[in-house]
């Protein structure tokens, strides 16, 4: 049994490391494994530990910048591991993933020393975009930009440019831009779109998002030579450099 | 004419008490009289009667708290046996007009209460299993069927794609009803917070024109008055949309959806009609019944979970607003929102 599960770097890509590392505690294989894998692709260095005791040694023997920490694990749950951090002066900072909804939960994380909590099951652009705001706020990452080829978005000041030409948006058509951005190379299906960006799962349809998906088009791709987003038949969309 | 045990027991105390005090008066007063006395016999006589009401009393207060005691324990018996299955049993009622009696129907009425609130969640219970069920029956074959060893990576992603779309259907569910759960238990979730309705009606107004679309349905937006209210955007939001999708829903094709917003005496109303199917009148107080479908078979083909009006009418209470409905077989149906308006 190894003590610490380096996760394979994705080797189909090429993906700068940007020296920030990231343990997961989570005993959920598929779901630890998944979390690692998106987060790799954002560059970060990623270790996973698969139970609170195991968990907790990592923490205390190598210093990570953030810890993705589940609450109910085996051997020790979720709420020791951080009292324990937080006893023996670990400064990392702890990101609590929880599938329990009441408010008492969340308050009992954030008292023992969370410094957010993230409601299962998540949307990874969700967990992407909690990741960097903590990592922001201690001053680890210090970009705000997301970059596509030569579009860029910054989710502080909400400008948006694209070969340095600067584009207007509207509310919408910004967090639909943000999100495929979050999301490049993955397909967003319609639904899911509907859900992160109305924050409502239309019934009748989603009609919808493909109106504003050919707004956002008539935006970013129609002046430029090179367009970043893509219908795919039968799935969705995708925001891709070619 | 009195029904009341405890006041003739009491009635009684009194005669007993009052004999005694009678019996105890004339003894003293015959020690100290003479023999001679003329009232002597009858003294006698009177002593002799309250004394037989004093033994009448006595007799009637035990037989009066022996029947108390056992139709008392009677009740207890009767109470005790009704369990959580058998809560279609009641206790037995006989002479209803005195507090034992009352006490029964007041018992009574409570285990039907119980009854009745007992049967809802058992059937709640059951109509959630039962939408979760669905979803994940079409997962399942979905992802049997990917599995097959000739399916191509286009069919694939179709695959992962609608089953990423049903987990967001469930996850959606899940929530609806976990918040439905928190209401009942009294837990406050909305934000009070500045609401402006016009920007929010005419924003839902753009959005239903592009999903009606669909349907060839022609939204139109008429009065629009400005309103502002104290509440939840985003549930508000929520709201709307989930009145829209039904004004879609049920509706013909080439059909009409009229939607305004106006005040009336300091209250801010939001109205949605449709030109579809309609309610018929019978079935209109059950349509924000949790899980309840008008036509069950229809519903599932057009999606849905079943909690939209419910959620809908739980939004409208914690604003202090109220919500009617008015609807004709054939001819549509109409929504009227009401909410109290901030500065009035």
């Amino acid at each position: 049994m190894t003590k610490k599960r380096q996760v394979d770097r994705l080797s189909s890509m090429s993906i700068p490391n940007k020296g920030i590392n990231i343990l997961v505690v989570e005993d959920e294989r598929h779901l630890a494994e998944s979390i690692a894998r998106r987060l790799q692709e954002e560059a970060y260095t990623v270790d996973i530990s698969m139970d609170g005791e195991e968990g907790l040694q990592l923490a205390c023997t190598k210093k990570y910048h953030l810890i993705i920490l589940d609450i109910l694990l085996p051997r020790r749950d979720g709420l020791g591991v951080l009292r324990e951090l937080r006893r023996n002066k670990v400064s990392s900072m702890v990101l609590v993933l929880t599938a329990k909804s009441t408010v008492e939960d969340r308050v009992e994380g954030l008292r023992m020393g969370a410094d957010d909590y993230l409601l299962k099951p998540f949307a990874f652009a969700e967990l992407i975009a909690r990741v960097e705001s903590l990592l922001r706020r201690h001053g680890v990452e210090k970009s705000t930009i997301l970059r596509v080829a030569d579009l860029e978005l910054d989710i502080i000041t909400r400008n948006v440019r694209r070969a340095n030409k600067s584009i207007h948006l509207t509310a919408k058509e910004y967090l639909l831009l943000e999100l495929l951005m979050r999301n490049k190379n993955h397909i967003m299906t319609r639904r899911s779109i509907a859900e992160q960006v109305w924050g409502y799962s239309f019934e009748t349809g989603t009609n919808v998002v493909d109106v504003y998906v050919n707004y956002l088009r008539k935006a970013i791709d129609d002046d430029f030579p090179k367009r970043l987003i893509y219908t795919v038949r039968g799935v969705g969309f995708v925001l891709k450099e070619e | 004419m009195i029904h009341n045990n405890h006041s003739r027991l009491a009635l009684l105390y009194v005669l007993l008490i009052g004999t005694a005090v009678l019996q105890v008066t004339i003894y003293i007063v015959l020690l100290q009289e003479s023999a001679v006395n003329p009232y002597h016999q009858f003294v006698r006589i009177l002593l002799w009667i309250s004394f037989s009401f004093a033994v009448i009393a006595l007799v009637l207060i035990i037989y009066l708290a022996r029947k108390l005691h056992d139709q008392f324990h009677q009740v207890i018996e009767a109470a005790n046996n009704i369990t959580i299955d058998r809560l279609h049993e009641r206790i037995p009622e006989h002479d209803a007009r005195d507090e034992v009696g009352r006490i029964i129907t007041t018992f009574n009425v409570m285990i039907s209460r119980l009854e009745i609130s007992f049967q809802q969640v058992k059937q709640f219970s059951a109509d959630a299993s039962h939408e979760l069920r669905t979803p994940l029956s079409v997962m399942r074959t979905q992802l049997e069927t990917a599995l097959n060893a000739k399916a191509s990576v286009g069919e694939l992603r179709s695959i992962v794609a609608n089953c990423l779309d049903e987990t967001i259907r469930m996850t959606s569910i899940i929530d609806n009803l976990l918040l439905l759960a928190r209401t009942d238990a009294g837990q406050d979730v909305v934000k009070r917070e500045p609401v402006d309705l016009l920007k929010l009606v005419r924003e839902t107004y753009e959005e239903s024109v592009i999903l009606a679309s669909q349907k060839s349905i022609t939204v139109s937006l008429q009065e629009t008055h400005a309103a502002t209210i104290i509440g939840d955007e985003q549930r508000i939001r929520q709201m709307l949309l989930n009145l829209i999708d039904n004004a879609i829903k049920y509706n013909h094709v080439n059909g009409n959806i009229d939607i305004s917003l106006f005040r009336e005496n300091g209250i801010g109303k939001i109205r949605i009609a449709d030109s579809g199917i309609g309610i018929a009148e019978s079935e209109i107080p059950r349509i924000f019944d949790r899980f309840y479908r008008v036509d069950k078979a229809r519903s599932r083909t057009l999606g849905g979970s079943g909690l939209g009006l419910s959620i809908v009418k739980w939004i409208v209470q914690a604003h202090g607003g109220s919500i009617k409905v008015q609807s004709n077989i054939n001819q549509g149906t109409e929504f009227i929102v009401s909410f109290p308006i901030k500065g009035n």
